[in-house]
């Protein structure tokens, strides 16, 4: 290339404490600080729904389709419940089943990745064709195969989720780990006497885990849509417990007199997804700084080799 | 090539192999005798249990009821629905119309609104349409495309009235139920074909070829794009099956009688060897689409016929 581009300097002083490093992030990454804000809202939301909502969310408290107002202040659903309580105890529901799931999905699938990518050719070859076979059913149509099996309740739909993203932890957590097992340091340990868990666990799980933190955060937004959808299409909680996914699903029939029966639900999910999306990030970057600097310095490079090629 | 194709396809069969076991383990993983799930609510006799025990086989080993499941699968018999009679395989034939012909659509809408989207914002990175277009994709990611569907309806068809939200007669009909599933994935598809162009253009190559004095639109289409799309081909790939497992909730939400509503109600109902037949349909669909594209892939992309024909 032309353009000659001065090394990016890393202030490494700065990066040495946990308070630096949440600096530097909140200074350079600014989505990833309002998204963090938001999350504490959402979780905060989750929490201290009996104390935030006006209403009791099952309760029938005004006429049916009452638009926002200031004694509803997101409006009534079809039966008369104050939507805004029902969204509030909703957030409840629907982080609690995203962080399980997750957490499933996680506690399988990143083990699953770790041993296929690193134990011998016959293992990976068997765990690796295992995943492939679960990836031949897009995400939805596994969680639905679970549903079958289990039927529909709240506990499927966790394991519905779980089990639907475990494959998808498998293989992103399999290739990483493929590349690090040729690694100098990793034959060192071996040499050294370590056995095949030891080094797994102390040499090769600390490299990945960057990588494993990002993919739970970003985690929380994917299983939220799943178990949103699987709530939507009617195979989670039953009514009248508030849910998201339900909700949205519940007022489509009033979709012309009352929109925000629908929209104020759809709209939680969102934001949720969103949060999470950038979350994964935020929390990359206060824990390997240096990749934040390294991807702000590699637009930067791109943009001035492209400006300089002009 | 046709060692490439060979190879590949016969990468395919374990998949195949590991789906249809997957698909005939549902019923047997159902708690309680899959004989009393058939007759439930009919107020069987054990004795009637076991006679159709004996009929479908249900009493001798497992491995051999596979084996016979396999053979009935191979003359394309997918068993009797039980709520219609009807055999699953007419069922199937059925609606297939409906989900491939919503699932084609969405794929055209993500890559018209995608490709010019993602050939501008790579170009120009940085600039307007740029940061429009990584808007629109971040928010594509985001938005669950069953709410999308209900803000178009509330738009298009409630405010407007300029398109109609159900009945499968006209193509009218498609355009809503496309562009709620096809919208996200378009994000998905700019954000690749942007950053592969930024990639391309960065490479020496590309400096050689200007030099050469080839114009712009020669560059983009001769070894912008070439480079660029690969990574593309093969991710649309996996979104097809995505698109597929998408069309249940938008098939629920616009009343179309295809598979994925069908699927629901099969669920539902209980229809067990219906699930199994859609479910089976679904993931070959998928699979063979994967063949196909990673087909298309090597042709554009010669590294990776070489790197498997090796």
């Amino acid at each position: 290339m032309s353009v000659a581009v001065a090394p990016v300097q890393a202030p490494a002083g700065r990066w040495q404490t946990l308070r630096g490093r949440v600096a530097f992030a909140a200074r350079h990454n600014w989505p990833g600080l309002l998204a963090t804000a938001v999350a504490v809202l959402l979780v905060v939301a989750a929490v201290a729904a009996p104390l935030l909502s006006p209403y009791n969310p099952t309760a029938i408290v005004g006429p049916p389709r009452l638009p926002p107002s200031g004694q509803f202040l997101l409006g009534t659903d079809g039966l008369g419940r104050d939507v805004l309580s029902r969204t509030l105890w909703g957030a409840r529901h629907t982080l609690i089943t995203a962080c399980l799931s997750t957490a499933l999905a996680s506690v399988v699938g990143v083990p699953l990745g770790l041993v296929a990518g690193y134990l011998s050719q016959w293992m990976s070859d068997v765990v690796m064709r295992a995943m492939d076979v679960l990836l031949a059913f897009p995400g939805l149509l596994l969680a639905l195969i679970v549903v079958t099996i289990l039927g529909p309740g709240v506990t499927t739909v966790v394991v519905a989720v779980g089990v639907s993203y475990t494959p998808i932890f498998g293989r992103l957590m399999y290739g990483p780990t493929r590349s690090i097992r040729t690694h100098d340091y990793i034959a060192a340990a071996r040499v050294v006497g370590y056995g095949r868990l030891r080094v797994l666990r102390k040499e090769v799980l600390p490299v990945l885990a960057t990588e494993v933190v990002v993919l739970v955060s970003s985690a929380i937004g994917w299983t939220t849509l799943l178990a949103a959808t699987l709530d939507f299409l009617g195979f989670g909680i039953r009514p009248p417990a508030p849910d998201w996914g339900a909700d949205l699903s519940a007022g489509i029939q009033y979709l012309r007199q009352a929109w925000w029966i629908s929209a104020v639900p759809g709209l939680a999910i969102t934001v949720t997804i969103l949060v999470s999306n950038y979350l994964g990030d935020f929390v990359a970057s206060i824990i390997d700084p240096d990749r934040l600097y390294r991807s702000h310095a590699r637009v930067r490079d791109t943009a001035q080799a492209l400006t300089g090629v002009e | 090539m046709a060692v490439f194709i060979l190879k590949r396809a016969a990468q395919a069969v374990p998949v195949l192999l590991g789906v249809t076991i997957l698909v005939f383990a549902i019923l047997q993983l159902i708690p309680g005798n899959p004989a009393q799930i058939l007759l439930l609510g009919t107020g069987a006799t054990p004795a009637q249990v076991a006679q159709l025990d004996r009929q479908l086989g249900l009493d001798q080993p497992v491995v051999l009821q596979y084996f016979h499941y396999l053979g009935r699968l191979l003359t394309g018999n997918l068993g009797y629905s039980y709520v219609t009679q009807q055999t699953v395989t007419s069922e199937i034939a059925s609606r297939l119309p409906f989900t491939l012909s919503l699932t084609g659509a969405a794929l055209l809408v993500a890559l018209l609104v995608g490709i010019p989207l993602g050939i501008i914002a790579g170009l120009r990175s940085g600039g307007l349409v740029d940061t429009l277009a990584t808007g629109v994709s971040v928010l594509g990611v985001a938005v669950p495309y069953f709410w999308l569907a209900i803000l178009l309806i509330l738009v298009f068809a409630v405010k407007l009235g300029i398109l109609p939200v159900l009945g499968t007669g006209s193509p009218a009909a498609l355009v809503l139920p496309a562009v709620s599933l096809g919208w996200g994935y378009s994000g998905i598809i700019t954000r690749l074909l942007r950053n592969g162009l930024i990639e391309a253009y960065q490479r020496p190559f590309i400096l050689v070829t200007r030099a050469k004095g080839l114009s712009g639109w020669q560059l983009l289409w001769k070894h912008g794009l070439r480079n660029a799309i690969a990574s593309t081909v093969s991710v649309v790939g996996l979104q097809i099956g995505y698109l597929l497992a998408g069309s249940v909730a938008i098939e629920t939400i616009f009343g179309r009688p295809g598979l994925g509503s069908f699927l629901v109600q099969s669920i539902q109902e209980k229809d067990i060897p219906s699930v199994q037949g859609i479910v089976l349909v679904v993931a070959l669909v998928y699979v063979g689409v994967n063949l196909v594209v990673d087909v298309l892939h090597a042709l554009i992309d010669p590294r990776i016929r070489r790197a498997v024909s090796v």
